[in-house]
């Protein structure tokens, strides 16, 4: 059963898992780009894709595993088998937007938002900077982690009621330095 | 994005949408920081690289050019300095070059496919002989069982085997088409018989799979 699952054991998954959840990638990253070289080859040879194509598609697929894993989606079982299947839909798929991408306007469109796109990005990424390690720990691991106040709350042993106060703060500081920098760039 | 980012701002914004729009900010952002993260740890612990080719810097480039030089004339030299195994030795240097890894199968419970993961792990462990005698205990074998049993038979140097399941794999389905006429081929080399190799590298078009590596032999075998 390990070998069907990278060699991790029941308990090891639950580690993996929870270690996830809290952003915290080292486990994972043991475990899986270990698999990026093989699950590389394979796409290579299976659908005779470029080392980029290949490339892409592991590492969209390895974002996609963290993002399954936190979101409770994947078992333990025969993770081996999925993720290999997952890398070979992942890789239909890029080449599929790559033809849509190629076929006309789309590709204009997208562009032009990623331009717009990095100015609203870098004012939030330097609100995000002003806010203390607990905020950032906290909405980390409820937004991203996936992480349920109540969850945190205990684990940080304190009420969930002081625990989602504590998030309204934090949300309340991103968002008014967000909107000061807005304010001071127009 | 703009647009999202911009309803931050709004006094008048609903929880659940704030919720919404923080949520997929912050995982665009955390998922480009992953990305860029494994991709030096790939590079440094594992040396993959997304670009296989291109130099920044001109000083590697040389030394690169200076490198690929001096193998091309050990290349040359080993060419003028050829004997009649070569088609061989190349069928040989062409089969050990790629890792061939099965995908894996579903769990299951039956005996069928207790034999079906057995089989797969002996394959991926590399221990083909073994992986020949689960394969063989199928009695429903799939086109994908068939195949693998193929090359197994073929990677534990079973010629003759392999180039009869090859052959059986043909009348099943037509999955593995171009496959098993690059496998069956090595196997005919591989079991000395280059003029059956000959037939089939010769079906390997331009738009196929392996046809670089294909002319390649058809060269070798036609020089031998």
């Amino acid at each position: 059963m390990k070998n069907k699952n990278f060699g991790l054991s029941e308990a090891s998954f639950e580690k993996l898992v929870a270690d996830l959840k809290r952003n915290d990638t080292y486990f994972f990253e043991q475990v899986f780009l270990k698999q990026f070289g093989e699950t590389l080859k394979y796409l290579r040879r299976e659908y005779r894709s470029s080392h980029e194509d290949a490339y892409d598609a592991t590492m969209d697929t390895l974002i996609e595993f963290r993002t399954r894993f936190i979101d409770g989606k994947l078992q333990y079982g025969n993770l081996r088998f999925l993720f290999t299947k997952m890398a070979s839909q992942m890789l239909l798929r890029n080449k599929q937007k790559g033809a849509t991408d190629l076929e006309g306007i789309i590709i204009l469109n997208e562009e032009d938002t990623e331009v717009t796109d990095t100015d609203e990005v870098d004012r939030l990424k330097k609100a995000w900077q002003t806010l203390g390690e607990s905020c950032k720990q906290l909405l980390t691991c409820h937004y991203y982690g996936k992480m349920k106040l109540a969850e945190i709350a205990k684990e940080q042993q304190k009420t969930p009621a002081t625990i989602r106060k504590q998030k309204e703060r934090c949300i309340k500081q991103l968002k008014d330095q967000f909107g000061l920098k807005t304010m001071v760039k127009l | 994005m703009k647009e999202k980012l911009n309803r931050l701002s709004d006094p008048n914004i609903s929880k659940q949408e704030e919720d919404q729009i923080l949520e997929e900010v912050l995982k665009k952002q955390f998922d480009g920081e992953l990305k860029t993260k494994w991709k030096e740890k790939l590079e440094n612990e594992f040396g993959i690289k997304r670009s296989t080719n291109g130099f920044k810097n001109k000083k590697y480039l040389k030394i690169f050019i200076a490198a690929a030089a001096s193998i091309a004339l050990f290349i040359t030299l080993q060419l003028f300095n050829t004997t009649s195994s070569d088609p061989y030795v190349l069928a040989q240097q062409l089969l050990n070059e790629q890792e061939i890894i099965h995908p894996g199968a579903t769990k299951g419970i039956s005996d069928e496919n207790q034999n079906r993961i057995l089989a797969i792990h002996m394959f991926n462990s590399k221990d083909y002989i073994k992986s020949t005698i689960y394969f063989n205990n199928l009695t429903n074998p799939t086109e994908e069982d068939s195949y693998y049993h193929g090359l197994a038979l073929l990677l534990s140097n079973q010629y003759t085997k392999a180039i009869l399941k090859f052959e059986e794999n043909r009348t099943t389905g037509d999955k593995y088409l171009q496959e098993l006429t690059w496998y069956q081929a090595i196997a005919y080399l591989l079991n000395k018989q280059p003029g059956k190799s000959n037939t089939l590298l010769r079906q390997i078009t331009n738009t196929e799979w392996n046809y670089k590596k294909a002319q390649q032999l058809l060269k070798k075998i036609n020089t031998d």
